[in-house]
């Protein structure tokens, strides 16, 4: 059967949000499932094995149905290309929550007792968080090398499609520096994934700082695309999995959030818990504590990056 | 009775958290780990830490100040100072000592922990009183 690569391109993209979602049961610790934390040995009892079971079939289905749906309707429906992966996600949360409410039955409270050293140890910031402002150097040299090669760029070029791409990185490798820094003081010390975190961001300026100065000089120097995307996609999907390890691997007691302050096992609202991140029960990484006000600031963030990005075309 | 000063909170306790803390960092003053001079971790912090408000940590904070332990100043945070002994206690406030400690024991008789383990674990606290 040939497929069409404008078809191939979404059919893959499916494949592998089904396949994450698929996986979403066992890239937590073993110790929490679909958001409940139940004992150790509870996934291989038979009430874990069956959530596990329904989990898959709720997800497989949609997952099948939509790249039939992808490969057959594509090309005359497009709308399906976005249609089959939304049914598929709201297949995999629904059931996700339902199964959340079932296993309540069997959750065990986290460990109650919370331990502090009373050293007064100022906080450092772990040595590479402060590679996240590095990109910005690449950013400001592209942007010198385009200005030397003002000459050879095409006149039909404007300064926004010129330098656009390098203001707009800039933007964003702030806010990504900014992100690792709240990610560190806006959670418990206590927490292991608050380093191999702020790794994740700074690799993630890294990329931008490799990507966007090397599509506005791509005119310049004729490099192909895939050179610039493949290295990029390739050190996104290592972070995915590296974070993935971290969070499965996880040693030492569970953070002793509250069980009736996850809402459905995916949000947390604590008022009583001024933390601003915590680990996720429902994947890897961290989530947010939405009853901290701080907590809306840090979800908003991305609408002022936007703006500001609209903002800069328009002046430039 | 050396080590580094450490509190611990039980989430599931019916002791409310502030008088928790409040006593987790009595007994590190009492037994000098805590010395005069020494900083104590921001209000911001231990709340963060310990999972609780930060009005939790700044009322044990108050009592221990209350008490002469602490000195708080805007800004600065928490500073374990000298502490002028009080006046010894009444007959009726050693009374009242001797009956918490009553119950106390009795709490961990019916836990199941021996007699003898009590005892032992009362000398070794009354050991480090350097009686």
């Amino acid at each position: 059967m040939n497929v069409p690569i404008t078809v191939m391109i979404p059919l893959v993209a499916h494949l592998f949000m089904s396949l994450a979602m698929f996986a979403l049961p066992h890239v937590t610790r073993r110790e929490i499932l679909f958001g409940v934390v139940v004992p150790a040995d509870f996934r291989s009892r038979r009430e874990g094995r069956k959530a596990i079971r329904e989990f898959r079939f709720a997800v497989g289905i949609p997952a099948i149905a939509g790249a039939l749906a992808i490969t057959l309707l594509g090309p005359r429906f497009i709308p399906v290309f976005l249609l089959a992966p939304m049914a598929m996600m709201l297949a995999a949360w629904i059931t996700f929550v339902l199964q959340n409410r079932r296993l309540r039955a069997f959750a065990v409270q986290p460990q109650p007792v919370r331990e502090l050293e009373l050293s007064k140890q100022p906080e450092r910031l772990p040595w590479f968080a402060w590679l996240g402002l590095a990109p910005l150097v690449f950013l400001v040299a592209a942007a010198v090398f385009l200005y030397a090669n003002s000459d050879t760029i095409s006149a039909n070029r404007s300064a926004r499609e010129v330098y656009g791409p390098l203001i707009i990185a800039a933007e964003m490798t702030l806010w990504l520096f900014g992100f690792a820094l709240a990610t560190w003081f806006g959670s418990r010390r206590s927490e292991p994934l608050r380093r191999p975190a702020v790794g994740v961001f700074v690799t993630f300026g890294w990329i931008l700082a490799l990507l966007m100065p090397g599509m506005a000089i791509q005119p310049l120097i004729n490099l192909p695309a895939p050179v610039l995307v493949a290295p990029a996609m390739a050190i996104i999907l290592f972070c995915v999995i590296y974070m993935i390890k971290k969070s499965r691997d996880a040693r030492g007691p569970l953070d002793s959030t509250p069980n009736e302050c996850w809402k459905g096992g995916i949000l947390y609202y604590n008022p009583n818990d001024p933390v601003i991140f915590v680990g996720r029960r429902d994947g890897a990484g961290f989530t947010l504590n939405l009853a901290n006000p701080w907590s809306w600031a840090v979800l908003g963030s991305p609408l002022v990056l936007m703006a500001s990005a609209f903002l800069v075309f328009l002046l430039l | 009775m050396a080590g580094t000063p450490r509190i611990r909170i039980d989430l599931n306790s019916p002791v409310p958290a502030t008088r928790q803390i409040a006593d987790g960092l009595r007994v590190e003053l009492v037994e000098g780990r805590l010395k005069p001079g020494s900083d104590l971790p921001s209000v911001r912090r231990i709340a963060m830490e310990l999972g609780v408000h930060f009005n939790t940590v700044a009322e044990a904070y108050r009592v221990l100040a209350a008490e002469g332990w602490l000195d708080l100043r805007h800004g600065r945070g928490a500073t374990v100072v000298e502490r002028v002994p009080p006046a010894t206690a009444t007959r009726t406030e050693v009374a009242d000592y001797r009956q918490r400690l009553r119950e106390l024991i009795s709490q961990m008789r019916a836990r199941g922990v021996s007699p003898a383990k009590i005892a032992a674990e009362l000398r070794a606290l009354a050991e480090g009183l350097n009686l």
